[in-house]
């Protein structure tokens, strides 16, 4: 049985109230590449998630059997899914458990004063995966929050809980400013900061692909630096724990399916969301694998990152 | 031809009247008060008939709870095993768990009593109230609860509702194994969860048992619950403070299929809870809320608004001015300080009572700086909104909500059941001597209400004002004595005060002709007893609406 399969992702949106968290989720309904996404609202907002966009069928990359789903949106009736003590997020989970068949992924957002690390702990209930906390920052404001007294513990927090950031409202500030915003930002946070727009495929985990052979750079995120690389030989487990430990900076995503030495019938999954690198064992090894016999591995970068440490942190494996 | 006109005679009547404080009889028609006065007096209505079932009590206007949840009807649909004695919907008395070893006994009765009744082995037993902070140093884990039974899951939830204790027979069923990774499941050195699991997302995992806790909460049986808990306690007008679905028409039906039963003994506020949406979406909710007013009846009354903004003091979530919490951290907000007036604006425009749950000092500025945003746009005469709780609220905030015209209503049983730890652990002594202080309330012209918030603390009034009167803490300490009330304020906050705050007070809150003949019908006269034993004082039970309802 492919675990994989049932387990759907979910990614958290986070960030403090005009943020752009809405924006952004309409940006990734708006060319959700190919994929069924159910969200999952939670926030008293000044624009809506569009509802148009997730009721048109996404069937433009739909694959087989899976045209012609719907997207959905769930409100959750919750101010606040951190401190609601009922099971009112619970039973929306249920309610999007009940649609699994027909979806990719999910996306939470969060509400405007949420803590995204907390709703992080939903993604490790049964029928979902983890796919990480992107933490949404208006980078005109960042600093100016941070240093409200009602309200600056609150975004701290948020930012401390990111797996990746994403900093809006870049356009409003000049150069320098938006450095001192990443610098502010640098402080609380080792997750890679991502400046807005944003490459929706950033947003979602990524799959290696079958047939790859060698590093090859792909051409998909113009600005961002891509990296694959199939394995032809089983890799030790410990060489997994000291290839999560040494990520190069700058890493958004990476995703591997690895045939480990320890487990060769079992097929060890590692994803990195920015600052957090998961390594699980996930179902038989069924030789279906995409790469040269031992898995594949993927990685993406933020604009600068060098290549080649990709190149040589992929090469670890 | 009139109808039937009963005078019931008493021991005291308390009628919070002013033109006429005290009685001896109250005449009863159509199911208000005709008349208040001597019995001499009364006995000139003409062929009314003199009723002496009730000559050995005190009459008090029935007990108004301006701020309790229904759910707390369907915690008695769980097993009690939290620290105090507590008496239940049906009467009886739950003797506190003063161990962990009474914890266990409790758990191995209801076992029993389960298999006894025919339920299966897989049938979850549940379990609510447990509070360790009592407890010191032990920690109930799965290990405790597989005494019970090694075959029925077992889910204890905390008092704090943050979390829950799970055997391993539940964990077993649910599949939480050294596999489950969440921060919510502390595991032992073996890496074996422990059966704790922390804050709701750990929670669901309990599975069937989790869905079942929560679930009964919203059946009929719990709202029948709560309303027999209220006739236990002499409360004859209940709220149910915040609820997202006050107005979908099936919550509606749900209500109006229970508490407007004739042998339903109480009337219900509900307020209905603003769920997150857009400026249009609430707009819509606005009008939704002041529809839903057309299904209110004489007991069951929609079209109130209740936003929570901050959380609780015990939980270290509430937010605080500085200097904030004693290990110098703050709390929460539940949604951002300045969106508060936008959520609510549309409410306020569609002319609504609004309460804001606001524990935190901190919380309390930035609803006043909200209220005086929406009625310097939108001013309105009489509006009432009200800070709930307002526990930590300091004279110059009450300065300001008595300018504003508006309420407050504090949580005073928090002294009680918490103040130990106040003073001990979240804000040090001299900020606990100032919680819930009702004396400078009163003394700033605040109109007062005073609450359970059932089922954070029990259902009951007389709890409630005992503890704003005697200000004693659970270890006996007293912890304010400057803010202390008399009898008469407490009492006045337990009827009138709530009752203008729910803008009921044309028809509750005082023994008045032209009210309804709701009373509180009591075994001896709170004015005339010491008042350290005004929570002691025995409840017969009371009469809605003209029909008396004996206390189980």
């Amino acid at each position: 049985m492919d675990t994989r399969q049932q387990r759907l992702p979910l990614l958290v949106v986070g960030g403090y109230l005009g943020a752009g968290k809405t924006t952004l989720i309409n940006t990734l309904l708006n060319d959700p590449q190919g994929q069924c996404i159910a969200v999952l609202v939670n926030d008293f907002g000044e624009i809506g998630i569009d509802e148009a966009l997730l009721a048109a069928e996404q069937g433009k990359q739909g694959k087989q059997g899976k045209q012609g789903k719907q997207g959905n949106v769930i409100s959750l009736a919750n101010g606040c899914v951190c401190c609601s003590l009922a099971d009112g997020f619970a039973t929306a989970l249920d309610r999007v458990r009940t649609m699994a068949d027909r979806l990719d992924r999910v996306v939470v957002e969060v509400s405007g004063v949420g803590e995204p690390g907390k709703v992080a702990q939903w993604a490790k209930t049964p029928g979902f995966s983890p796919d990480g906390v992107l933490v949404v920052v208006d980078g005109s404001r960042v600093r100016v929050q941070l240093a409200d007294p009602r309200i600056g513990q609150t975004v701290a927090g948020q930012v401390a809980d990111a797996d990746l950031l994403l900093l809006t409202h870049g356009d409003l500030l000049a150069p320098d400013g938006l450095s001192a915003a990443e610098r502010a930002l640098a402080d609380l946070s080792a997750a890679p900061v991502l400046r807005s727009p944003v490459d929706p495929t950033l947003l979602f985990g990524m799959e290696p692909v079958t047939g790859v052979h060698g590093p090859v750079g792909h051409a998909a995120h113009a600005d961002h630096v891509t990296c694959s690389l199939p394995l032809a030989h089983p890799v030790p487990r410990a060489t997994l724990e000291l290839w999560r430990q040494v990520r190069p900076r700058g890493v958004v995503r990476a995703k591997g399916i690895v045939r480990t030495s320890d487990e060769p019938e079992a097929r060890t999954v590692v994803q990195s969301v920015g600052d957090s690198t998961s390594i699980t064992v996930s179902g038989p090894w069924t030789g279906d694998e995409p790469g040269d016999g031992a898995g594949a591995v993927v990685a993406i970068a933020v604009p600068g990152t060098q290549r080649a440490a990709l190149v040589k942190w992929l090469g670890i494996l | 031809m009139a109808s039937p006109t009963t005078i019931y005679t008493a021991a005291a009547i308390h009628t919070l009247d002013p033109s006429r404080p005290d009685a001896k009889a109250v005449a009863v028609r159509d199911g208000r008060v005709l008349a208040v006065g001597s019995v001499e007096e009364l006995q000139r209505i003409e062929g009314a008939t003199v009723d002496g079932s009730l000559e050995r009590f005190t009459l008090l206007p029935g007990f108004v709870e301006a701020h309790c949840h229904a759910m707390a009807g369907g915690m008695w649909l769980h097993t009690y095993c939290g620290y105090f004695d507590r008496q239940g919907p049906d009467g009886r008395v739950w003797s506190g768990c003063r161990s962990m070893d009474d914890v266990i006994e409790r758990l191995l009765k209801a076992d029993a009593r389960m298999t006894s009744e025919g339920a299966g082995p897989d049938e979850p037993l549940l379990a609510w109230g447990l509070d360790p902070i009592y407890f010191p140093g032990e920690r109930l884990v799965a290990r405790h609860l597989d005494r019970v039974s090694t075959a029925r899951p077992i889910l204890v939830m905390h008092a704090s509702l943050h979390l829950a204790t799970v055997n391993k027979a539940l964990m077993e069923a649910e599949g939480i194994t050294p596999d489950t990774d969440m921060d919510g499941v502390p595991k032992d050195g073996s890496g074996w969860p422990i059966g704790e699991l922390r804050e709701p997302a750990a929670m669901s995992l309990a599975g069937t048992a989790f869905r079942k806790f929560w679930g009964r909460t919203k059946s009929e049986d719990s709202l029948r619950n709560f309303g027999n808990k209220a006739r236990n306690t002499g409360i004859t007008t209940l709220t149910d403070l915040g609820n997202r679905e006050s107005a979908k028409e099936s919550e509606i039906e749900r209500f109006r299929w229970v508490v407007d039963q004739e042998g339903f003994p109480a009337r219900v506020s509900v307020f209905h809870m603003p769920v997150p949406g857009t400026p249009e979406a609430l707009e819509q909710a606005a009008a939704d809320v002041v529809a839903s007013r057309g299904a209110s009846s004489a007991k069951l009354r929609f079209g109130h608004v209740k936003l929570v903004i901050d959380g609780s003091i015990q939980g270290w979530t509430a937010r605080l001015r500085w200097p904030h919490y004693l290990d110098g951290g703050n709390g929460i907000w539940v949604v951002p300080p300045e969106q508060v007036t936008d959520i609510l604006r549309p409410y306020h425009e569609a002319g609504l009572l609004i309460h804001v749950h606001c524990n935190g000092d901190e919380a309390v500025d930035v609803w006043l700086e909200a209220v005086e945003s929406l009625l310097a746009e939108t001013p309105r005469i009489d509006h009432r909104h009200t800070v709930q709780h307002c526990q930590l609220t300091s004279p110059d905030q009450y300065r300001r909500i008595a300018a504003l015209g508006m309420c407050a209503n504090l949580f005073s049983n928090h002294t009680f059941f918490w103040g130990d730890q106040h003073a001990s652990s979240t804000v040090g002594p001299d900020r606990a001597a100032r919680m819930n202080s009702a004396r400078t309330a009163l003394d700033l012209g605040v109109p007062l209400s005073m609450h359970s918030d059932a089922p954070v603390t029990p259902l009951g009034s007389l709890h409630v004002a005992w503890s704003a009167v005697n200000r004693l803490t659970a270890t006996g300490v007293l912890l304010g004595p400057d803010e202390r009330i008399s009898v008469a304020e407490a009492i006045h906050a337990i009827t009138l005060g709530a009752a203008h705050q729910l803008k009921m007070d044309d028809e509750i809150g005082s023994i008045s002709p032209h009210k309804h003949a709701d009373l509180a019908i009591l075994e001896a006269d709170p004015f005339a007893i010491d008042p350290a034993g005004l929570r002691d004082v025995p409840v017969w039970g009371t009469m809605l609406g003209g029909r008396l309802f004996p206390a189980d």
